[in-house]
């Protein structure tokens, strides 16, 4: 699940940037809003859930540990 | 040499509305203080904007398209020495107004130095080759190169290749053509000029701080701080768009920045691309519910967005832009560097409102600045805009919960000129009832007499035979309180009647003799009369209590019925909205109050003759039988016949024997078709159970005589006849209906939104009255709250809720705008049926036209029915040249007469239904039939890339856009064929393009044409009407 969000990550963002599992991915810039956008709808078809608009918080998407831990939930 | 980008194409089209304007160039300048060495500061400019390809654009048309290269010049940073920075802020804002020439450049730049030793850099692009983040790209690699660092290569804007990919497919999924220009305060969205005006927000540090305290916890916490605060001032803008335009459907232009990759992070160009941000905002939303709408919206513009999606007709018919931006400065070492946008002021004609959120110094502190179009907002209206969003800024903040239809946005000078409109006289209340007046008259007055038999009473006759009526129902059962029911003729008789029921103590409930009987039976089945008054003719047709007025052997003395005044004094039925018929009951001292009023109020003498011809069951009756016996004088009753239509008012006006009539807009307007006139004794006209269109009034006094009084009434039965009065002049202001004037003494008017909330001045609302009122409605208590409100603005008044559509003018008076349920939106334009009747009645041979709108095959289609001898081609263009660009008439139809209701008022339902074939027809394929129409179908053919074509066939279902009509317009220009771009967009087919067609003569126009050059101002606004049109 981590390198699926990892490259996901990367790949909405279109850059080569290997994230570590707690590395904060919003705060460094890396992402910004609309590659976030983008990679939540990604994120949505490769793990086939819905994210609800009112979900995407920075506590559920600041990491890969913290989207694994989010999907995680949504999947059970 | 490439094409445009679909970001560019955008702009491009706007240049071509007026490539003279300056309006699309974008400035900034950045104030240097301290710089040791400015010639290596100049260098580094220069050495930037060389090396950057969109600095060097240039663009040039050739037949059917424009393409752009990079020149090997690179623009030249003039220096220029200036004694201060008032004098730099001078000339860069005059230089910034300078259009570009795009066939030779669309970059400046210049070095100013000031004499205190500082430095401004000024830069000027056209928005064809930039966006806000390419020059913060550009200042921030000036910086790098005068900083010494290493830079990597600069990648070319012409090699970006995902910026020159059309993404059409996907921009399909946005298209919201319903999307139509936002009516701002009530404006006609999109009809600005170029010249803008900036408001700035003065947000102070508290509203600063509760903002970020709202976006630094759930549920505004988002992903980044940009996102927070992005969709958070986003959703604000929308709840106070929706509060100021009164809409459900706002949408917006956003730009999406579109650099989504590292090339694209480092680009120098034009990348961001406007689309439009649409959102449904409802009269139950709070900013919490609203921002979720907001966050959702935007996910969906971000997926479905991109580089290439963008097109014209996405976002033309936006004209509201709202930016939110931040950014990092760029830091010069050894030098201080202040970079800022210098407002240039000048932008597209359609946009009215821009919005922007700038936070520079990405510090979470935002300025907040509005830009205002100046044609359409004065200094006073961008104040009041701006506090409007001040404070729902604040009241939303506060509590995120509440529904934001129901937040008071209104300032104090709104509420101050509201209150001056509702300061009156107090109400007058000279006598407890009407009774007291009336029984005080000389007994030898004449008090009633009929008009075709000539029977007369005096007050006296009047007094007695009602009294012995009253004793025979008193005889029969009726007590106090109770209701009877008033079936006959206009007569004596029903005089009698009526006074009698008083008498008893109960209310009277006059139904019309010549009613239909299904609509009787329902009013008889929901009044429960204690008795029915009515001839002997029809006195089997009833069960129960049923009395004619025949003379009896009861007493002529006074009944003893306790009448106070909070004894119901009638009841009169009208249309509900689902067909039930309700009572509206009204008690002694409400009437008694009206009737004082309009006593004082009208300019009526005692003894005056009044014709009684309307209704009875119709409340602006109540008039004609009660002032007459306040004041002495007579009644002249005309009946109604016994089959067929009700034309009583003819007769009145033809006898001309009575001194005051009063009759609805539509009764005049039938007295003014019949050529009756000039009339002596009439003098006294009040008007009401309608809008009063304002050539009706000039032509009442023009044809039945200058001294006429003619009054302008205003009010529901369930607000005692009249709440609001205007004595006509002819020197009043010329709008399309007769003033409302102000409420009557002890009358409150007001317009609300759904929650009961004062609109702003403009807004579209519901007209809510207070003072003299009706108790409810008969038997329904649910509905009788639904619509008489205690304290519905949070003040100790009852307001009823009168169903009426109205706004504040900008000077403060009430506009009546029709029923709200007749409110009317087609392609999502609200408009007013009365003005395109207005606009079809200005043609010398339209005496009266009707506006509905039918559905034909559940498409909404609007038709225009008038009564002349204008052709209905005529009246149609007529129309449709003056109406938004949104709305045009389907359809005009000449008919005999406009069918009118019972009660005298124009009946829409009755109109002669469009049938489906004529709708088939508007669109069958007639080839071109002139040399002209030939022409011009070959060249739209060209153009639209679509044969064959047929000349009534419309340009905008072809999918002409203003492009198009550019192209059109060249070609047809080389044919020798003149015509104005307003005139295609007009005209819409080629069949009426052809008669506006003038031939071009060498012999006249010696000048050759230069291609485009000759747009004229009439072309202008039409290519920026397309640019809002959605299809027609």
């Amino acid at each position: 699940m981590h390198s699926k969000i990892r490259e996901i990550l990367t790949v909405s963002a279109g850059i080569k940037h290997a994230f570590q599992d707690d590395e904060d991915v919003l705060e460094t810039g890396a992402i910004d809003s609309m590659s976030a956008v983008r990679a939540i709808a990604a994120l949505e078809e490769a793990f086939e859930v819905k994210i609800p608009a009112v979900e995407v918080t920075y506590e559920n998407f600041q990491s890969v540990n913290a989207i694994a831990n989010y999907l995680k939930g949504l999947i059970d | 040499m490439r094409n445009l980008t679909n970001a560019q194409n955008l702009f491009w089209v706007g240049h071509k509305t007026a490539p003279k304007a300056g309006h699309l160039n974008q400035a900034i300048y950045a104030v240097f203080s301290d710089v040791e060495d400015a010639n290596r500061l100049v260098s580094a400019i220069h050495e930037t904007a060389a090396e950057c390809d969109s600095f060097r654009l240039t663009f040039e048309e050739s037949d059917d398209t424009v393409r752009q290269h990079a020149t090997a010049r690179a623009p030249v940073c003039q220096r220029i020495g200036v004694t201060d920075l008032d004098a730099a802020m001078m000339w860069m804002q005059t230089d910034a107004r300078v259009p570009f020439d795009l066939e030779n450049g669309t970059s400046r730049m210049a070095f100013i130095s000031l004499a205190d030793g500082r430095h401004i850099f000024y830069l000027v692009q056209h928005h064809m080759v930039c966006d806000g983040a390419s020059v913060s790209l550009f200042m921030q690699r000036v910086a790098d190169r005068f900083n010494g660092e290493e830079l990597s290569l600069q990648p070319a804007f012409l090699d970006c290749n995902t910026l020159f990919q059309s993404k059409s497919e996907t921009a399909a999924s946005l298209d919201n053509a319903d999307n139509p220009p936002l009516s701002l305060y009530g404006k006609e969205g999109g009809q600005g000029g170029h010249e803008k005006i900036s408001h700035f927000l003065e947000l102070d540090t508290n509203q600063l701080k509760s903002f970020e305290q709202a976006v630094s916890k759930a549920p505004f916490q988002l992903l980044t701080s940009l996102m927070s605060t992005q969709i958070l001032l986003t959703t604000v803008v929308f709840a106070w768009l929706s509060r100021i335009t009164g809409s459900e459907r706002i949408a917006l232009s956003v730009p999406q920045h579109n650099r989504t990759t590292p090339e694209l992070r480092r680009v120098v160009g034009l990348v961001m691309e406007m689309l439009p941000l649409s959102v449904e905002v409802n009269k139950e939303d709070t900013l919490t519910t609203l921002h979720a709408k907001v966050l959702e919206a935007t996910r969906g513009l971000i997926l479905k967005g991109g580089s290439g999606t963008t097109k014209p007709s996405l976002v033309r018919n936006l004209n509201v832009v709202l930016n939110v931006f931040s950014g990092v400065p760029a830091k010069f070492k050894g030098a201080d560097c202040v970079a800022k946008i210098l407002p240039v002021e000048r932008s597209d004609p359609f946009q009215d409102l821009n919005i922007e959120f700038a936070d520079l110094n990405a510090t979470g502190e935002f300025t907040a600045r509005i830009v205002f179009d100046a044609k359409q907002f004065s200094e006073v209206e961008r104040e009041l805009a701006a506090q409007h969003f001040r404070r729902m800024l604040d009241a939303s903040l506060q509590e995120p919960d509440q529904k934001l239809s129901q937040i008071d946005i209104l300032t104090k000078p709104e509420r101050d000129s509201i209150r001056a409109f509702n300061t009156t006289a107090a109400a007058s209340t000279q006598t407890p009832t009407v009774l007291e007046p009336l029984l005080a008259t000389d007994r030898d007055l004449p008090a009633v007499r009929s008009h075709s038999d000539q029977e007369l009473l005096n007050y006296g006759a009047l007094i007695d035979r009602s009294n012995q009526l009253a004793h025979s129902l008193v005889a029969s059962g009726v007590g106090v309180g109770d209701r009877v029911v008033v079936h006959l003729p206009r007569s004596p008789d029903a005089i009698v009647a009526i006074l009698a029921t008083l008498f008893a103590g109960a209310a009277f409930v006059p139904v019309d003799y010549n009613m239909p009987v299904e609509r009787r039976s329902a009013i008889l089945a929901d009044v429960q009369a204690a008795a029915i008054i009515t001839t002997e003719e029809r006195q089997n047709d009833f069960d129960g209590v049923v009395l004619t007025t025949q003379a009896s052997d009861m007493p002529l003395t006074a009944t003893n019925c306790d009448v106070v005044p909070e004894t119901p004094a009638y009841v009169i039925y009208t249309s509900g909205s689902t067909g039930t018929p309700k009572g509206v009951v009204v008690r002694h001292r409400e009437l008694a109050e009206y009737i004082a009023t309009i006593r004082q109020s009208y300019p009526v003498e005692d003894g005056w003759s009044y014709a009684l011809f309307s209704a009875i069951g119709f409340d602006l009756t109540i008039n004609s039988i009660f002032l007459p016996l306040v004041t002495g004088g007579q009644i002249v009753t005309y009946a109604e016949p016994a089959e067929g239509p009700d034309l009583a008012v003819l007769d009145v006006f033809r006898d001309d024997k009575v001194d005051f009539a009063r009759p609805t807009p539509s009764h005049l307007n039938l007295v003014l078709d019949a050529d009756i006139g000039p009339v002596d004794r009439i003098k006294c006209m009040p008007l009401s159970g309608e809008a009063f269109p304002r050539e009706l009034a000039d032509r009442a006094l023009e044809q039945l005589g200058k001294r006429i009084n003619l009054i302008n009434e205003y009010g529901p039965t369930e607000a005692v006849v009249g709440a609001m009065m205007h004595h006509f002049q002819p020197d009043d202001p010329p709008e399309y209906s007769v003033s409302l004037g102000r409420p009557a003494p002890g009358m409150a008017v007001s317009v609300v939104n759904e929650a009961g909330r004062d609109q702003p001045f403009g807004v579209v609302g519901e007209i809510a009255i207070s003072g003299r009122l009706a108790s409810g409605y008969l038997g329904r208590h649910d509905l009788t709250d639904q619509r008489f409100v205690d304290g519905l603005k949070g003040d100790d008044q009852r307001w009823y809720l009168t169903g009426d559509a109205g706004a504040w003018s900008k000077e403060g008076a009430l506009v009546y705008l029709g029923r709200l349920d007749d409110q009317v939106k087609i392609n999502g334009v609200r408009i007013e049926l009365g003005e395109i009747e207005h606009i079809a009645q200005t043609h010398p041979d339209v005496s009266q036209a009707v506006a509905s709108v039918q559905t034909i095959n559940s498409r909404q289609i609007l038709a225009l029915h008038f009564v002349g001898g204008a052709s209905a081609e005529d009246v149609k263009n007529i129309v449709n040249r003056s109406l938004p660009a949104q709305v045009h008439v389907d359809f005009a139809l000449q008919i005999d007469a406009i069918p009118m209701s019972a009660n005298g008022k124009i009946s829409r339902k009755d109109l002669p239904r469009i049938g489906a074939d004529a709708l088939q027809r508007s669109t069958s394929g007639v080839l071109p039939r002139t040399s002209i129409e030939t022409h011009l179908s070959k060249i739209w053919a060209d153009v639209l890339d679509h044969r064959p074509i047929f000349v009534d066939q419309a340009f905008s279902e072809l999918g002409g856009d203003s492009l198009a009509a550019i192209r059109i317009l060249s070609s047809a220009r080389k044919e020798n064929l003149d015509f104005e771009i307003a005139d295609l967009f007009r005209a819409q087919t080629i069949e009426r393009l052809a008669e506006l067609v003038t031939p071009l003569h060498l012999a006249e126009n010696p000048e050759p044409r230069e291609r485009f050059a000759g747009i004229s101002a009439a072309d202008r606004k039409a290519i920026e009407l397309a640019i809002g049109k959605s299809r027609i």
